[in-house]
Formats: C-alpha cells, structure tokens, sequence
C-alpha cells in the first residue's frame, strides 16, 4: 500500500516537474528566438543618421505630430517637461498637455509658466471621456494647449488629448518623461518612409536615473547609483532591444509603449481609442489595432525602431515597484482574457498564434510556474521524490538562461547601438545582468503572482507612483 | 534532456560572458580612438574656420593632411551646411584639393547603408563635374532603395536627372511609398511635365505614385494641366481623385465647379474632405447649401473643412454658418459655431 503510494507521489512530482521544466523551456525558447530575431533586426535596421542629417532629409514631408501628454499630480516636473518638449526639433508639432483632474497645482503652474489664457478650440468628439472643463493656450507659444478636465484615468486623459488634437499622427509621453530633441524626428520616419502602412511606431525608453539633467534634456549619461534602477536598466534594455526589436520584424509587436508610442490617429479612433480603466492601455489599444487591421483585411505595420529615446524615471524604492510591477501584470492579464478570443484563432495569424501565445507563455502561465518551481523543485529533491538532475534543470532555466538572456541584450546593445557611454558602465551592467537572476528576479515573479491576486480580485486601484522628480536629478 | 538542458546553460552563459568581456575591451580601445578623432577633428574644424575667413587653403591643406580623411569629411558636412556663397565655394575648392571626392567615392562603393547615404549627401555639394558622375553610378546600381533615392534627388538639384521612366525603373517603385518620392518630383526640371501627367494617367502604377505625380504638377504649374486634374478628378482611386481635386481647388479652375461638387457625396471621405476644400478656395456662394449637407458628415474633418469654407465663401458662408449655428441639428450647430468662434482659416 505503502509503495503504491509513493509510486503515485513520484509519479504525479515527476509530472508537476515536467511541466514547470516545459513552460521555463518554452519560456526560454522564446527569448533565444527573440534575441536571434532581434539581432538580426539590428543588422538590417534602416540607415541611422545624425539629426541635423534627418532634419535637412526629411523636414519638408515629415508629417505633423501632435504630442499628447497626460497629466495627474505631476507638479514636480511638468513645467520643465513643458519647456523640454517645446524645445524639440521637429518642423510641425503641438504639445497638448492633459491635465486630468490633478489635486496638486500641475494647472495653476503650467498657467502661471506658460501665461496660459482660456480658448475655445474646435474638436472633434469622436472618443468618449470626462468632461472637459477648459482648453488653454499661451501667447508665448502656438504650440502649446492644456486641456483642463474632469479625473478619468490615464486612459481617459489621453483619449480627450487625442480628440482635441489636429495632426494625423499623435505621440502619447508620461508627463515625467524627457525625449530626446531628435526623438519625434528619428520616430516620424517610419510614417515618412510607408505613410501607407505604419499605422503606430514604439520607441525606446531608457531609465534617467543617475543621469544628469539640465533644462529638461539629458546631458550626461551615468548609470544609476543604486541597485534597483540598476537592475531595471538591464531589464529595459531586455524589453526594448530584444523583445520588441523582435516582434517588430515580424510585425507582431503588441506592445508599444504607453510612456513613449506615436500613433496615426484615424486607427485609434476607429478602435474606440485607449480603452477606459484598464491597467495596461498600451497593450489593450495595440492589441486591438491589430485586430481592426486584420479584420479590415488591410496592409499594416507597427514598428519598433530602436533609436529615438524617451528617458524615463525609474522607481527607486521595493514599495513603489512592486505596485508597478503588478499593475503591469494586472495589465497582461486583463489583455489577454480581454482578447482571448484572438488566441491560436488562424484569422489572427502570427498575432493569434505568435503575439497572443507569447502572452500565455510568458505573462499569463510563466510567472505562476516558475514560483511553484522555486517551492517544489528543491522540496522534491530534498525529500528525495526526484532526482538532483529536476532540480538542475530548473535552476538552469530560471538562472542560468536568465544570465544568457540578459548578458546577450547587453551585447546586442554593444555590438549595435553602443549607447553607454563608457566601458566601465558595461562592466557594472554585466555585473548587473548577472546578479540580477539572484534575488531580484524571483522577488518580480512574487510582484507578478501579486497582480495574479488582484486581477482575480478585480482590484482596480493603480496604486500611488512617487516621483523624486527627474527635472531636477544629477548623478 | 535534463542533463542538456544544464550543460547547455552553462555552455551559453559562459560564452556570453566571454563575448561581452570582449566588447568591453574593444570599448576601451574605441574610446581612446574616439578622444583621437574628436582632437582632430577639433583641429580641422578650427582650419576650416580659418579658410572660410583668410581663403588660405595651404594652411588648411595642411591641418587636412594631419587629419584622417574620414574625419576631415564628417566635419566639412557640418561646416558646409554653414557657410554660403564665396566661403562655400573657398571651402569646397579646398576640400577637393584635399582629395575628399576621392575618399567619398571610396565611401559611396565599400561604405555601409549609412555611409553611403552621407557620402551622396556630401559628393552632391561639389561642382557637377564632379558629383554627377558618382551620383549616376548610385542611382544606376546601388543596392539600397534609400540611396537611389537619395541620388536621385541630389541629380534633380543638379538639374540632371534621366527621363522619368527610367529614374523610376533604376529607384524601383513597387511597393515604393517614400514621402522622398514626393520630393523628388517636385525637384524635376521643367522638361519632366509631359513625364509626370503620363505617370498620373498610368491605371497601373501606385495610386500614391500617382497622387505625388499630381502634387508636383500643381505645385509647379498647375495652371497648364487643368484638363489632367479635371480627368483625374473622375478616378477610381480615391488618393488620386483626392489628389485632383485638390489641385483644381488650389489653381482656382472655376469651370470645374459642377465637377468638384460632384464630389461631395463621394464614399470616400478623403475626397469629399478635398471637394469641400476645393470648393471653399473657389469661392462660389451658390455651393453654400450643398456644403451645409457636410457640416453633419460622418468624418469630423470633413466637417471641420466644410464650416471652413462656408467661412471662406463671405458673406453668404458666414450667414449659412450663423443660421445652422442656431437651428440646425447637434453635431451641425456644433461645427458651426466652433468654427465661427474660431475665425477665418489660415
């Protein structure tokens, strides 16, 4: 009796480890893809000038661009954001500051800065959002309009902005970002290059901690001091140059971020726009976008291109990450059951199979996975239900690979893009891309089966997001 | 399998710290060759600042010949987008002493995409003798459409480009939807108009081809080809009939009034959006009450271009608009009154 039992134990560990081994296997099948795509992505990336070059190349037909920038609580930083992303070189842009129901003085500094007055600016009502309670521009600047309304949500916020803007095109920027001057011009190419088809671009987001800022630009580029936002340098540089790089080249990109994303304007519109509270908007509109092209049957493209940067500032404390990260998680997963109906469906081709699988692997069954590894893998050795070799199997996938992964996005950006710009700083990042598989890694997934929790408990609180204030930060 | 799976973790991480410890070493080597370059080009800069004021080219030949050739031309590029006229021609006389078309022409054949892009940049700003050739040779058979293109515009500014069907064959404009294309077309010299107006009748090609095609046209003399614009007014690609009407609104054909307001029940937003623009630039108060149909269009931008130019009409417009502005339905009296508020277009 005894013995039938613990054949069923063996039997049924034996299959709970096979099955943790096959999704971290999955997993790390995807991102060696995903690096092989990127790579190549890179070496056949289109020709990357300076942006004096691009300015006399393309400054005739670069399409007009209306920056979209939603607004709550950012008094700390929106006047100098204001000011950098005025000061952008691009021929024909507007800047449409939302400011959505601040509690904080975000409009009364923005009207005292900029001398901004109250107009009436035609728009066209085609998103549904919170009352507007006013529009202002400033006599200083033709570029600039606020748009004073009602608290709705990020998602709200950035579908008043897209109503009341103009242009054909529109970028949406957190109010705490910094672009580079040539951001909106290396951005706009793709639209310039195939206005037909390019119906959003991504670009990159790097992390500005430790860097120096002057006048709301970038000036010196350092790596952050402390740890964590040490460790989400490594982590961007994964998301952007590998995973992104990768799915554009197949053009299944199904995120293009919400903190730094430009977007022709008549497809998001005709998709209802960003989709009301929902916790990872960005993921939710792309998805969908592609969903109405394909639907529509028409000939479409959403790129990432590697070289316009948006300098973001990253959490720097365990408590407000762990909020971001399961929000982000939360996000996930509410795409995914939101648009399940896409998955492995062959009308949806690459993006039902591809895009959406990629989210099940990796958002949706990967982060539940690999926590129960960290619990079972070691008990069933230690208890002597399975062999060491299980438990090495595992500890390869999770840390081991882990290092290959994040090792190799640190050599695709050395090989290709060469933005950091010391030695030393590749030193500390290589460090950084090794240990970060050692504790930093399984206290994310821990973050992740938190989002799990809270989208189950259809926990809808996005949680406060502290800023130190990047406009004012030096290394 | 458990085993591989250990063994080849190990192996991989191990060579991509390898490769990596490797790339930190050639950083360190490029760094230095980095702060050697920026010295020079310090240095050369500072010559070529010199030439452009005292014309002493021996001096500045001298500096170049301290200088590595691929660092005297990054710095000329940007030197010569600053000065014009006689410093230009002094800087550019210089520079060809010094042997810089020969480097470029070296770029233009072993460079990278990117190099070879800057390099027809560059050739482009010598006297043609020099430059035409090498642009031929980019246009004729380089293999990046980018390029070609580019090559294609410098030669238009030159004024010496090939006929317009063998300039497309060479660019090759399937699946081409460059905005550059655009450009170039209007670059075209003046025997390119009986080019052009064959490219907007040909059924085949691209309807954006086609539209830039019909941009150019207007852009240059519009008044000469109406009866390409009317024709084309009538096409089934809604880019080019868009691209019509907008060319007979902008050269003001009055006679293709009835044509144009043909068009404003067209399914097509884009060309009803031009027909209503079109006919706002005409300027004929009778078209005010079949304009007031579209302040209720499906596309707001459609709307908006209506109310515009019912604005634009005068008189007769601007009390069409008052009058829907406090009667007419919601979505109407709403574009009505924004745009009386908002004033004439610019």
């Amino acid at each position: 009796m005894i013995e039938q039992w613990s054949a069923t134990i063996v039997w049924a560990a034996t299959i709970i480890a096979w099955t943790v081994i096959a999704l971290g296997l999955a997993q790390t099948t995807v991102y060696l893809a995903q690096l092989v795509l990127a790579a190549y992505a890179l070496s056949k990336r289109p020709p990357v000038a300076r942006s004096a070059l691009l300015w006399r190349r393309y400054g005739e037909v670069a399409p007009p661009i209306a920056l979209i920038v939603p607004a709550y609580n950012e008094a700390m930083n929106i006047v100098e954001s204001v000011h950098s992303m005025l000061a952008l070189e691009y021929p024909n842009f507007e800047v449409i500051v939302v400011n959505d129901g601040s509690k904080d003085a975000t409009l009364e500094l923005l009207v005292e800065a900029f001398g901004l007055r109250r107009v009436n600016r035609p728009y066209e009502e085609a998103l549904a959002h919170q009352p507007i309670r006013g529009i202002y521009s400033s006599p200083m600047t033709e570029r600039l309009f606020v748009v004073d309304k009602s608290n709705g949500g990020k998602a709200d916020a950035q579908n008043a902005g897209i109503n009341v803007c103009r242009a054909p095109v529109f970028c949406v920027i957190d109010g705490d970002s910094i672009l580079e001057p040539d951001a909106l011009m290396r951005a706009a190419q793709p639209f310039i290059d195939d206005p037909v088809r390019v119906i959003a671009v991504g670009g990159t987001i790097r992390v500005a901690n430790g860097s120096t800022i002057e006048n709301g630009r970038v000036t010196q580029i350092h790596l952050p001091g402390r740890l964590l936002p040490l460790f989400q340098v490594v982590e961007y540089l994964r998301a952007f140059l590998m995973a992104r790089l990768a799915w554009s080249r197949i053009n299944t990109l199904m995120l293009v971020s919400g903190a730094f994303g430009v977007f022709r304007r008549a497809e998001v519109v005709a998709v209802g726009g960003f989709t009301k509270g929902s916790m990872g908007e960005d993921l939710d509109l792309v998805i969908k976008l592609h969903r109405l092209m394909i639907d529509a049957r028409r000939d479409y493209r959403i790129e990432f291109i590697p070289e316009p940067v948006c300098w973001t500032e990253a959490p720097e404390s365990l408590a407000v990450l762990s909020r971001q990260r399961s929000r982000w998680q939360r996000g996930a997963l509410e795409a995914f059951f939101r648009y399940r109906s896409m998955l492995f469906r062959p009308r949806y081709g690459r993006i039902g199979f591809l895009g959406m699988g990629h989210i099940l692997i990796v958002d949706v069954l990967g982060p539940i996975a690999e926590v129960l590894g960290y619990i079972l893998m070691p008990l069933f050795w230690l208890l002597g239900i399975l062999s060491f070799h299980y438990f090495l199997a595992f500890t390869a996938l999770v840390f081991t690979y882990g290092i290959v992964i994040s090792v190799c996005s640190l050599i695709l950006e050395e090989a290709e893009l060469q933005r950091f710009p010391r030695a030393r700083d590749l030193a500390i990042l290589t460090a950084a891309a090794i240990v970060e598989n050692f504790g930093y890694r399984q206290i994310n997934n821990i973050w992740r089966i938190k989002g799990y929790w809270q989208f189950l408990r259809q926990d809808n609180n996005w949680g406060e997001m502290t800023r130190t204030g990047i406009a004012k930060k030096g290394p | 399998m458990l085993v591989l799976i250990w063994t080849l973790s190990l192996i991989l991480s191990a060579i991509s710290i390898l490769v990596m410890v490797v790339l930190v070493l050639r950083r360190v080597v490029a760094a230095r060759r980095e702060e050697r370059d920026a010295a020079s080009r310090r240095h050369v800069m500072t010559a070529m600042i010199r030439l452009a004021h005292d014309k002493d080219a021996d001096a500045f030949l001298v500096a170049a010949a301290g200088t590595p050739t691929s660092v005297t031309a990054d710095a000329s590029s940007e030197f010569l987008g600053l000065v014009r006229g006689e410093e230009r021609e002094a800087v550019l006389e210089a520079l060809l002493r010094a042997g810089q078309p020969d480097f470029l022409e070296s770029e233009l054949k072993r460079g990278d995409e990117v190099r070879r892009l800057h390099a027809v940049e560059l050739i482009a700003a010598y006297a043609p003798d020099v430059a035409i050739g090498p642009l031929r040779g980019r246009l004729a058979g380089d293999r990046s459409r980018e390029v070609r293109i580019a090559a294609a515009i410098e030669l238009a500014k030159i004024g010496t480009v090939p006929p317009l069907g063998e300039l497309l064959d060479r660019i090759g404009y399937r699946g081409q939807r460059s905005r550059r294309l655009a450009e170039l077309f209007r670059l075209l010299p003046e025997d390119s108009v009986a080019e052009l107006r064959d490219l907007t009748r040909q059924r085949d090609a691209p309807g954006f081809l086609r539209a830039s095609a019909l941009e150019a046209l207007w852009r240059r003399d519009g008044l000469a080809e109406p009866s390409v614009f009317v024709e084309l007014a009538e096409d089934a690609v809604p880019e080019v009939a868009a691209a019509s009407l907008r060319a007979l609104g902008r050269i003001g054909h009055r006679a293709s009034l009835p044509l144009i307001l043909s068009k404003l029940r067209h399914p097509d937003w884009e060309v009803r959006m031009e027909a209503v623009e079109a006919v706002g630039r005409l300027g004929d108060p009778d078209a005010a009450i079949a304009m007031t149909d579209l302040l209720d269009d499906e596309q707001w931008t459609v709307r908006y271009k209506a109310a515009q130019s019912l604005l634009l009409l005068g008189p007769v417009g601007e009390a069409t608009l008052r009058s829907v502005a406090l009667e007419g339905a919601a979505r109407k009296q709403r574009t009505a009154s924004l745009v009386l508020s908002e004033g004439m277009p610019a």
